[in-house]
């Protein structure tokens, strides 16, 4: 037995402050959150700004360069970076929150209702969900909100969620701890709102944190087909769209949007690597 | 004649919070054909003193010491040179077999293939020697139960099928690390049966690692007590159970509740629990929990010395004042 | 004799056995307790022993309530459980407490001890101030300053005191202990023993003692109730078990037991049984024991014989107590 006392959450902490990789991803994601969310207040242009300066490369002044029309292209990634993580985050809470509830209840009523639920689930992830988003997405192009993406791209995401927390679930309402509350006298919700959730939240989180790296990927497909954020507004991946023509002859429009979503989505893989690590309790087993 | 020998071996693991020093200076031997017991809670070492011995042990370990089998040395030999050894002239049987049973071969197959490797016979003869030696461990219809695998099989005869392919390669030792933990006791009964028998049919030396006094009284010819990744006492039987010089193995004694005596007696249990390897105290390990202890203990470690016989030694300052104690007197 | 305060009759629980897949037919059953029968005094012991897979466990879990059974009845002072909802069955949850076997799976990982001992109180709304729980952490012989650690901060047999602490915080009449040592190095065994022991003596408890560790269950009971595949085989106060066993299983069973003592182990006199537990699925016809019986495969003639496989032995009264469920019972001294 050791002398220093831990919580739970600190043993997590310390294992996740552990994983290198996980630590770096952080730090930088936190650098491109800052970039996108603060860097718009204090850069010179705005995204919809046309300088006099066309089709420049990089430069002091502009530091990843200008677009035909003038469009200072780093104010244009801050925007679309800055669209994309807020689209990814909706596009993760709603996953997380439907697939939540929804592996949650099949675990825990378990029986036909759960081959029902879980069925569901096989046919929605069977759909091709790019494709499937672009169709439902096209229904409304031109008035599209960033809103009404991150809707159909959850609505796609929260079956891998509910796999998760269901295997989870079911795995966790046969420990004994579940028994002993039963043992006492504690009722269905209880068991789910002081044992089951707080037990499961390691897996939550990690899905969750997946579903974000999704949701930026799945933006920025849609966008690049054409369905997801319209111009005026930008996204990642819409500036990775509509400069993908501009390859050869200015690739700064082409390389930095898309290298800020090979990073973001990289990153919060790693994070996601790192925060599994850092719930699994098998890590701390010693042999004896 | 020595058999095995092993000296001031220790083992360390390399942890989040510092070394683990899981076994800190073991020393002892075994004879041709005699049974040594090694006893200890979890956390004593025990278990990981025979996995350094077979080189079993996961890499990140860090072994020092000699473990000489018939003169020859052991420790920093390559997996590949161990592995011939362990298997043949080292058999080893631990807590779960599935982990030495292939899944995918019938258990006559696999006790078969053992007698082949050990000396050229035919398929046919190895089946036949398979046959009888799941006979020798005591299993009913063995040319029936020579066709299933190991799944179709329960805990206890899987048990005493790796003892009969440990038994086809005529090993010189058999190391079995808590062999019936996992199992009821009357089939515990029945492993420990076919674990006689293949030392009665081998004359190979047993090494049996337990925490069960019980299975040691009935079973072992010397004992070692381990604490801490220690050797605290070690003796033959009758002087470790009848003659306890080390508190430890008093209180071990005392606190177990015995199915010969009647009433409710008190049990004496020892308080406190085990220190972690990781911080462990500069004197005695046992110190904490000792009611004999004193200024002395947490100054200096006490050595294995001799108190009744040359070989019973103990490692305790104060083990003179230990003859005729009774458990109850001392806890 | 007083009147029990619980009263188990012809207890019957079987669990489907389903096919895989879509239709998840029902094939059989698994018979982990038939017909079980036994009565639990107040203040006394009774141990449930018997090995994996014999029912012992299961029957403390619907005795409890926990597993709803198949039939048969419990009585509460005189109020049966089986027909009870959970809803109705949750005032008697304050009587009747469970501690179970691991320590580590028992527990709530994300809970502080504080929390895990108060949860009884709280959702039973006689939760008023941490002091409880102080007084409960030093009945069970903890420091009542560690209520904030998290259970992984504690050795095994700390967190059975936990577990017990969190038992008796309803102040319960009946504790079912489900193997509450079985998990515990030696050493700290005989420490939770004695706890249970005074605890017994203090609040006068009627404790279920489930175990497989018959030397436990001979130092801490004081009737034992022998399960064989489902079955009680044998039941009877401890001293006269131990000393006069007259079903061969049980027999068999007491001399199994290693005994902490060189020349009695050398000298004991062995019944090593034959064979594996049969499946509980498919028991086999009239006496469940005969397929591993010494006494059946070596002593009995053919017609003796049939009448095991034919007619079920039902528990006899051999007097003091003494019941055995065999056809040909005969007492045995073993120790």
């Amino acid at each position: 037995m050791n002398n220093v006392e831990r919580t739970q959450t600190q043993l997590v902490l310390r294992r996740f402050f552990r994983h290198r990789a996980a630590v770096t991803s952080l730090i930088l994601l936190v650098l491109v959150t800052l970039f996108a969310f603060a860097g718009p207040l204090l850069w010179r242009y705005s995204y919809t700004d046309i300088t006099d300066d066309l089709s420049l490369p990089p430069s002091p002044g502009h530091p990843f360069g200008t677009d035909l029309i003038g469009h200072d292209t780093f104010a244009q990634v801050m925007r679309g970076t800055q669209q994309s993580i807020k689209i990814a985050l909706a596009i993760a809470l709603i996953g997380t929150v439907f697939g939540t509830l929804w592996g949650a209840i099949a675990g825990l009523y378990r029986g036909k209702l759960d081959f029902l639920m879980m069925r569901l689930v096989d046919i929605v992830l069977t759909l091709p969900l790019i494709a499937v988003a672009a169709a439902v997405a096209a229904q409304g192009v031109g008035q599209s909100q960033w809103w009404a993406i991150a809707v159909v791209l959850g609505a796609l995401t929260w079956p891998y969620v509910s796999r998760v927390v269901r295997s989870v679930v079911l795995s966790l309402r046969e420990q004994e701890f579940i028994e002993a509350a039963r043992a006492l006298g504690a009722g269905n919700v209880r068991i789910i709102l002081r044992h089951l959730l707080p037990n499961a939240l390691g897996a939550i989180i990690v899905s969750a944190t997946l579903a974000i790296a999704t949701g930026i990927l799945g933006e920025a497909a849609l966008s690049f087909l054409g369905v997801g954020v319209q111009a005026p507004d930008t996204s990642l991946g819409l500036l990775v769209s509509i400069n993908k023509d501009a390859v050869n002859t200015r690739p700064w429009l082409f390389y930095f949007p898309g290298l800020f979503i090979i990073a973001i989505a990289l990153t919060i893989n790693f994070i996601g690597d790192g925060l599994r690590d850092a719930f699994d309790p098998k890590q701390t087993r010693v042999r004896r | 004649m020595t058999l095995l020998s092993v000296e001031n071996l220790t083992v360390g693991f390399p942890t989040e919070d510092g070394r683990l020093r899981a076994v800190r200076g073991v020393s002892y031997e075994v004879n041709r054909g005699e049974s040594v017991g090694i006893v200890g809670e979890s956390g004593s070492g025990k278990s990981v003193t025979s996995l350094a011995i077979m080189g079993l042990l996961p890499r990140n370990a860090q072994v020092t010491g000699s473990v000489k089998l018939l003169g020859e040395e052991l420790v920093g030999r390559t997996d590949k040179e161990l592995s011939k050894i362990r298997g043949r002239r080292i058999a080893m049987i631990f807590q779960d077999p599935l982990t030495s049973l292939n899944p995918v071969y019938t258990v006559g197959d696999q006790i078969a293939e053992a007698v082949r490797a050990h000396n050229g016979v035919s398929k046919h003869d190895a089946l036949r020697r398979a046959t009888d030696l799941l006979d020798i461990v005591g299993i009913p219809n063995p040319k029936l139960r020579a066709r299933n695998y190991p799944h179709e099989m329960s805990g206890g005869m899987r048990q005493r099928i790796v003892i009969a392919i440990a038994m086809a390669n005529n090993p010189d030792l058999i190391i079995a690390d808590e062999p019936t933990t996992a199992l009821d006791v009357t089939v515990q009964a029945q492993v420990l049966e076919a674990l006689e028998a293949a030392r009665a049919e081998t004359g190979a030396a047993l090494v049996l690692i337990t925490h069960d006094l019980g299975v040691i009284a009935g079973h072992t010819d010397r004992v070692c007590v381990m604490y801490a990744g220690k050797l605290v006492e070690t003796g033959t039987v009758d002087e470790i159970f009848y003659g306890p010089r080390m508190p430890y193995t008093l209180g071990l004694l005392g606190s177990l509740p015995r199915i010969d005596e009647t009433g409710r007696q008190r049990l004496t249990p020892i308080t406190g629990a085990p220190p972690s390897l990781l911080h462990l105290p500069p004197g005695c390990p046992f110190s904490p929990r000792c009611p004999m202890t004193r200024d002395r203990c947490d100054d200096a470690e006490p050595v294995l010395t001799a108190t009744t016989g040359p070989d019973h030694r103990a490692a305790c300052h104060f083990h003179t004042e230990l003859a005729e104690a009774k458990a109850e007197d001392v806890f | 004799m007083t009147e029990p305060i619980v009263s188990v009759r012809n207890l019957v629980k079987h669990f489907p056995v389903r096919s895989r897949g879509v239709l998840r037919r029902r094939t059989g059953d698994v018979h982990a307790v038939c017909d079980v029968s036994f009565d639990i005094f107040a203040h006394e012991t009774l141990g449930l022993v018997g090995e994996s897979g014999c029912g012992k466990t299961t029957t403390g879990r619907v005795l409890l309530n926990l597993e709803p059974a198949t039939s048969g009845s419990v009585h509460y002072r005189g109020r049966d459980l089986v027909p009870l909802s959970r809803a109705q069955m949750r005032p008697l949850r304050k009587e009747l407490q469970i501690v179970f076997q691991d320590p580590y799976a028992s527990l709530d990982p994300r809970m502080t001890v504080t929390e895990l001992i108060a949860e009884p109180l709280r959702i039973h709304g006689t939760f008023q101030d941490r002091s409880q729980v102080r007084d409960l952490l030093r009945t069970v012989g903890l420091d009542a300053e560690h209520g904030t650690r998290y259970a992984h901060e504690f050795s095994g047999g700390q967190r059975q005191r936990i577990g017990v602490a969190r038992a008796l915080a309803l102040r319960p009449k009946v504790l079912v202990l489900d193997e509450p040592l079985s998990a515990l190095d030696v050493s700290v065994q005989a420490g939770v023993v004695n706890l249970l022991e005074d605890l017994q003596d203090e609040l006068g408890l009627s404790y279920l003692f489930i175990s497989h560790d018959l030397s436990v269950v001979r130092h801490i009971a004081d009737r034992v109730a022998v399960m064989y595949l489902g079955r009680i085989v044998e039941t009877a106060p401890v001293d006269q078990l131990f000393r006069q066993a007259a079903h061969p299983y049980t027999q068999a069973l007491i001399s199994a037991i290693p005994v902490p003592d060189p020349r009695k182990e050398r000298t004991r006199r062995r019944i090593i049984l034959s064979g594996d537990v049969p499946s509980p699925i498919t028991p086999p016809t009239g006496c469940r024991f005969r397929t591993r019986c010494p006494k059946y495969a070596t002593q009995l003639t053919d017609p003796e014989r049939r009448r095991c496989a034919e007619e079920p032995p039902t528990l006899t009264d051999r007097g003091q107590g003494h019941q055995t469920a065999c056809h040909y019972a005969e007492p045995l001294t073993l120790i």
